[in-house]
C-alpha cells in the first residue's frame, strides 16, 4: 500500500501523466491544455454560444451545402468563374471536406474541473491525509508566513499564473506536456521561461528566508 | 457525450496522479525548484518522453510547428513562472488542492480566475499581436 | 506569385475546406491571399478571441445545422 502513502516514483508518475495527455488527444481529438479549458470554463455564455454555432459541423455533407449557400449569398454567380484553378487533384465535385473537430462543450469542461478536484479528494482519502486547513504546509509557511499574509501571496501568485498562462498561450500541460513533446518551438521557449523563472525565484526565496 | 466521459476520466486520473506525485504539495514543488529533490523533474521528463513516443506513433503531422512564437510567449512564461513559485500552482493544481482539503487554494483559484479573465481585454486593447491559430 | 498569404492558412479549417471544392476558392482569392487583414476570423485572433469553425471570413455565421445525427 505504499503507493498510496508515499509519493509515486518517477516512472509511475510519468506513465500516469502521459496516459492523461495521450488519452485526451485520442478520446477528444484535441490536445490537452488546462489553461485554455479554464479560460473557456470561466466564460460560460461565450463557450455555449460557440458550441451551438459549431453544432452539426461534423456532418460534412450538410457543411458542404451550407458553405455553398454562403458562397452564393456572398459572391453570386462569381464563384463559378473563379480565375484560380481548382487545386491539384480536385474535380468539380471536389474531394470530401476535411472533418472538423468541435471544441468540448461547456458542461464537459465543468465535468473535467470537478473530476480533478474529485481525484484530489480520492487521493487524500485513500492515503489518509484528508484534512481541512487554511495553510499550504510548513515550507510555504516558512517562506511566506501563515494566515492573511500567505493568502495575499496566493492570490497574487494566482493572478500571475492566470495572466501569464493566457499571455504565453499555455501552461504546464498545454506547453509543457502537449507542446514540448511535439517539439513545438513556442512551447519549448515558454517552458524554459516559466520553469527557469520559477527556479530562479525559488532559489532566491530559499536564500533570503534561510 | 463521449467528450464529456473522456474529459471526466482524464480529469479524475489527472487530479489523482498529480496528488500522488506530490505536485500539489508546495514543499515538494519548492524542493524541485531548488533542485533539492529531482524526483518530480524525472516525472516530467519521463512524461514528455512517453508523450513524444505516443504522438510519434499516432501521427507524425502533430510535430509540424503550428504553435506560433508570438511576443507574449516569453513575458507570459516569466509571469507564470513567478506566480508558480509563489503559489505552487499551475492552473489545474488549486482544484486538486481543494479536493485534498487545502482550503487556502481558494485564494489561488480566485487569483487564477481573475488573471485569466483580465488578460483578454488587455490583449484586445493593447498587445494585439497575432497569437496563433484559428483552430485552438 | 509570392503574395502574402494569411499566416493561419495552414491551420485554418475553413482554408482547408476551400482547398477541396473549386467554387470555394473565391473566398481564398478575396480573403486568405493578400487581403487577410479583413478576414473576420483573422481579426478575432488578433483580439485573442476564439474562432468558431462556422464563422465565414465575411463575418457571417453558417446557419445552425442542428444537432449531429450521431456522435
Amino acid at each position: 500500500m505504499s503507493l498510496l502513502e508515499e509519493y509515486w516514483p518517477a516512472g509511475l508518475g510519468a506513465l500516469a501523466l502521459a496516459a492523461v495527455s495521450l488519452g485526451t488527444y485520442l478520446g477528444t481529438g484535441r490536445l490537452l491544455g488546462v489553461s485554455g479549458m479554464l479560460a473557456r470554463l470561466l466564460r460560460p455564455r461565450e463557450t455555449m454560444r460557440l458550441a451551438r454555432s459549431e453544432r452539426g459541423l461534423t456532418d460534412t455533407e450538410a457543411l458542404a451545402r451550407a458553405l455553398e449557400a454562403a458562397t452564393r449569398a456572398e459572391f453570386g454567380g462569381g464563384c463559378d468563374a473563379v480565375p484560380l484553378p481548382p487545386p491539384p487533384g480536385v474535380t468539380a465535385a471536389g474531394r470530401p471536406l476535411p472533418a472538423s473537430i468541435p471544441r468540448p462543450p461547456w458542461a464537459a469542461l465543468a465535468v473535467f474541473a470537478a473530476c480533478t478536484a474529485l481525484g484530489g479528494l480520492l487521493s487524500a482519502t485513500l492515503s489518509g491525509t484528508l484534512s481541512f486547513h487554511w495553510d499550504l504546509g510548513p515550507v510555504h509557511g516558512r517562506l511566506f508566513s501563515e494566515g492573511p499574509t500567505s493568502w495575499v501571496i496566493l492570490l497574487l501568485g494566482g493572478v500571475l499564473v492566470g495572466f501569464g498562462t493566457q499571455m504565453a498561450g499555455g501552461c504546464t500541460s498545454g506547453h509543457g506536456l502537449s507542446g514540448c513533446s511535439r517539439l513545438q518551438p513556442a512551447s519549448l521557449l515558454a517552458t524554459v521561461c516559466f520553469f527557469g523563472t520559477a527556479v530562479l525565484l525559488s532559489l532566491l526565496l530559499a536564500r533570503i528566508m534561510a | 457525450m463521449k467528450t464529456t466521459l473522456v474529459l471526466g476520466a482524464g480529469g479524475l486520473l489527472l487530479g489523482f496522479s498529480l496528488s500522488r506525485i506530490g505536485f500539489t504539495d508546495y514543499g515538494e514543488l519548492h524542493g524541485m525548484f531548488i533542485f533539492a529533490d529531482l524526483r518530480m523533474l524525472w516525472v516530467f521528463a519521463g512524461a514528455m518522453g512517453l508523450c513524444m513516443l505516443g504522438f510519434l506513433l499516432i501521427d507524425r503531422r502533430l510535430f509540424r510547428p503550428t504553435r506560433r512564437v508570438h511576443p507574449g510567449v516569453v513575458p507570459g512564461g516569466i509571469l507564470f513562472g513567478a506566480g508558480w513559485a509563489l503559489c505552487g500552482a499551475c492552473p489545474v493544481v488549486p482544484l486538486v488542492q481543494l479536493g485534498e482539503g487545502k482550503l487556502a487554494a481558494l485564494f489561488t483559484l480566485l487569483g487564477v480566475a481573475v488573471g485569466t479573465l483580465l488578460y483578454r481585454p488587455l490583449h484586445a486593447r493593447i498587445f494585439r499581436w497575432d497569437t496563433g491559430t484559428c483552430d485552438s | 506569385m509570392a503574395s502574402k498569404q494569411c499566416p493561419h492558412a495552414a491551420d485554418c479549417p475553413l482554408f482547408a475546406a476551400f482547398q477541396v471544392r473549386a467554387f470555394l476558392r473565391i473566398w481564398q482569392m478575396n480573403y486568405c491571399d493578400a487581403t487577410f487583414e479583413r478576414c473576420v476570423r483573422y481579426q478575432r485572433i488578433v483580439e485573442g478571441k476564439e474562432v468558431p469553425l462556422s464563422l465565414m471570413p465575411n463575418g457571417k455565421q453558417l446557419p445552425d445545422l442542428g444537432a449531429p445525427k450521431k456522435e
